[in-house]
């Protein structure tokens, strides 16, 4: 997928401007976010699970060369393949060369971030073969033409009517109304895809690198029949999505099911350990892993943003971040929205073009308390707003040309009284047409990105310092009278 | 295109180790960290547990799966099984349907009593032909229990001769059929006895978790039940 964080801004602004989108981003507060909330006050134990949580994804980060050896060496033993992809390219030509090999005509895609990332739909119908996302939400974004909005809820923006359109359009004009009805006619739609599917493609929520298998966990089942159907099973996964253990499953689906929907359990929990196995009744032949780099191992290096590694995607930073829930999804510009989107993006991307996002933050906190492995998002947004603005690498600073001028001044001024004096009353005279009843609320050029959003109250007519010096004068005639 | 070796080494570099790959201590926090001995006592623990606190289990299973969206039957002995599938099958009109072969369901006779009252009975055999077709086709796949979990009121089955994959999702109905001494009271035991298997070389190739009817909220946040796997999952306990 093409990055266009730069157009944050122009994307949040018609965001906020958008009614039915406004709208829409309430149910990620009014689901998700108290749900999450309800499920970690109903888990006697919810601390001890997130500390636990964040020191198993730490323990595998700071070790991931040997538990990605362990990894891939358990699933060939258990007779699947492993490819290492140092980027999408490699990642794409891999699974197109898979697919173009074993006469591949139709491939069912479960849910995968990853593959977004890859922009692997693009490059398989490209070629010719037909690839459907089978996720309710995937599907549905997929026939609108559009990317993700959210890590679990990839439609969370789209409207009912919007549903009814696209799935009408799809199956011939039939338009149907509710939920449910709209919910079958889609599994209808998918059922006939499922069918005559011979290669899968999903994601990976935990690598389990003992055991050489993948856990993953869907509430539709499409994970299910994407695993049962087709012949061939390819699973592409970020190399930090790994766990080293079987038991480390109890901890991490406890901690990811909750912080995602509220569950304690989603519908389906399905751990594959490789292709079928002599006399089993039907699964894929064919087991394939694939696991990408693409960027990661700049965050590996980069020990201030190492943390960001251990993100399960659970989306609970998002429905916590005021900003996310106003600016939405879209906004961010790539693969990976909301607070961690905010970290991983400019990364990934580059921080030039992506400047806007570690400053789409209150820095509230709110992201730190819900993330279920306890990563400090909001120190590490601080710490690249600080490269945009003092960075010596030419593709992180993104600071204005006039930036350092005006900052200069400022301290120029702040640092003499008269100067200080002086610069106030010309504030005042100088902005005293433009404001409203006091109020500087109009944009003000040159300064207007930074005048836009914020209201300032003109300078007082007489400054804190004269007021102050006149009481105390009248103060000390008052005691010299005593 | 790069290679293993050059990928892990690049990994190894970044994370400032140099020379040969040597073992890595797991944290206390990682399963890892318990030894194979330790682990296999673990999951005999829990299965001593099963066995123990059946009853009690059973019960706490039944408001768990109630709670995940399963529709629980409680009877008293298995001879009354065939009869509640039969009154499952006949009030949604199904007319066929796909059994496994554990041991639960051949013990109740379902195969047979369904094929006596005209509602067809597949019973799964690997004959090299896949099971997919009829797994699509069919009204209800019924299953037994490999284990279920009272935490989550989760279902655990293993795929393998005689227990397809499909037969638990493709089907709009899934019907189960559990006696007591097969609930597990939490993930924890769950996963001790997989990892335990994993040590003796027969975990298998799938470990399948499902806890209720396949559900959707993907649009306008609405719960909607049967996206595509089973519509309704019927829940048989006896005992």
């Amino acid at each position: 997928m093409k990055p266009v964080t730069k157009n944050f801004r122009d994307t949040a602004a018609s965001t906020m401007s958008d009614p039915n989108i406004q709208a829409a981003l309430e149910n990620v507060y009014n689901n998700f976010f108290k749900a999450r909330i309800a499920a970690g006050a109903a888990t006697d134990n919810w601390e001890e699970l997130r500390t636990r949580g964040k020191a198993i994804k730490d323990h595998s980060i700071a070790n991931l060369d040997f538990y990605l050896d362990m990894l891939a060496t358990n699933v060939e033993r258990n007779g699947g393949r492993v490819f290492f992809a140092k980027d999408a390219d490699e990642a794409n030509r891999y699974v197109l060369d898979l697919a173009r090999e074993s006469n591949v005509r139709t491939v069912i895609k479960s849910k995968s971030m990853v593959s977004e990332e890859m922009g692997l739909n693009h490059v398989l119908t490209g070629a010719g073969i037909e690839t459907v996302e089978t996720d309710l939400g995937e599907y549905i974004i997929q026939l609108a033409g559009e990317t993700p909005y959210h890590l679990i809820a990839p439609a969370i923006h789209k409207q009912k009517s919007d549903v009814s359109d696209l799935l009408a359009a799809k199956s011939g004009g039939d338009r149907k109304e509710d939920a449910e009805a709209l919910t079958m006619q889609a599994r209808e739609q998918l059922r006939a895809v499922f069918q005559r599917a011979d290669m899968s493609i999903t994601g990976v929520n935990f690598g389990v690198a003992e055991a050489g298998g993948i856990a993953l966990v869907t509430n539709e089942g499409n994970g299910r029949m994407a695993t049962s159907v087709p012949r061939i099973h390819v699973a592409v996964m970020g190399m930090e999505k790994i766990v080293p253990s079987i038991r480390d499953l109890s901890t991490m689906l406890r901690i990811l099911i909750r912080s995602a929907t509220g569950q304690r359990i989603s519908t389906y929990v399905t751990m594959v350990n490789g292709p079928r196995r002599a006399g089993e009744e039907d699964g894929p032949e064919e087991f394939h892993l694939v696991i990408m780099d693409n960027g990661r191992s700049k965050l590996l290096a980069d020990t201030t943003l190492r943390e960001s590694l251990n993100c399960i995607r659970c989306g609970a930073c998002l429905n916590a971040c005021p900003v996310y829930r106003k600016v939405g999804g879209h906004s961010y510009g790539w693969v990976y929205p909301g607070p961690i989107g905010a970290i991983v993006s400019p990364v990934l991307t580059g921080l030039k073009d992506a400047k806007d996002l570690p400053f789409a933050s209150s820095l509230c906190g709110a992201c730190h308390d819900a993330c279920p492995v306890k990563i400090n998002i909001p120190r590490m947004l601080l710490e690249l707003r600080g490269r945009v603005v003092e960075s010596d690498d030419p593709t992180e600073n993104a600071r204005g040309r006039w930036e350092p001028l005006i900052w200069k001044g400022w301290k120029w001024g702040m640092m003499d009284r008269k100067r200080f004096d002086r610069g106030a009353r010309l504030g005042r005279a100088a902005g005293g047409p433009l404001a409203n009843e006091g109020w500087l609320n109009r944009s003000v050029p040159p300064i207007t990105g930074w005048t836009s959003s914020r209201d300032f109250p003109l300078p007082a007519k007489k400054s804190f310092v004269n007021r102050f010096a006149k009481r105390s004068e009248e103060t000390s005639e008052r005691s010299t009278d005593e | 295109m790069s290679s293993k070796e050059d990928f892990l080494a690049n990994v190894r570099k970044i994370l400032g180790r140099s020379g040969a790959p040597a073992p890595v201590e797991p944290v206390a926090a990682t399963g890892l960290a318990t030894s194979h001995g330790d682990a296999r006592s673990e999951a005999e623990q829990a299965r001593t547990v099963a066995a123990e606190r059946a009853g009690e289990l059973f019960g706490v299973a039944a408001q768990a799966a109630k709670t995940a969206g399963w529709t629980v039957h409680r009877l008293e002995n298995i001879d009354q099984v065939s009869k509640r599938v039969i009154r499952i099958c006949r009030e949604r009109n199904i007319t066929s349907t796909l059994s496994s072969t554990h041991d639960v369901l051949e013990r109740a006779g379902v195969s047979g009593a369904l094929n006596n009252t005209g509602i067809r009975c597949e019973t799964l055999r690997n004959d090299g032909n896949g099971t997919k077709d009829a797994a699509f086709a069919t009204g209800a796949g019924i299953t037994g229990a490999d284990w279920f979990i009272a935490e989550t009121g989760t279902l655990v089955l293993h795929p393998r001769q005689g227990t397809s994959r499909l037969v638990s999702i493709a089907p709009p109905v899934h019907i189960v059929v559990m006696e007591q001494g097969s609930v597990l009271p939490s993930l924890d035991e769950l996963w001790a006895i997989e990892r335990a298997s994993h040590i003796g070389g027969e975990l298998g190739s799938m470990v399948n978790l499902i806890s209720g009817p396949s559900r959707t909220g993907d649009i306008e946040a609405t719960i909607v039940r049967g996206i595509h796997g089973p519509i309704e999952t019927h829940l048989i306990m006896v005992g």
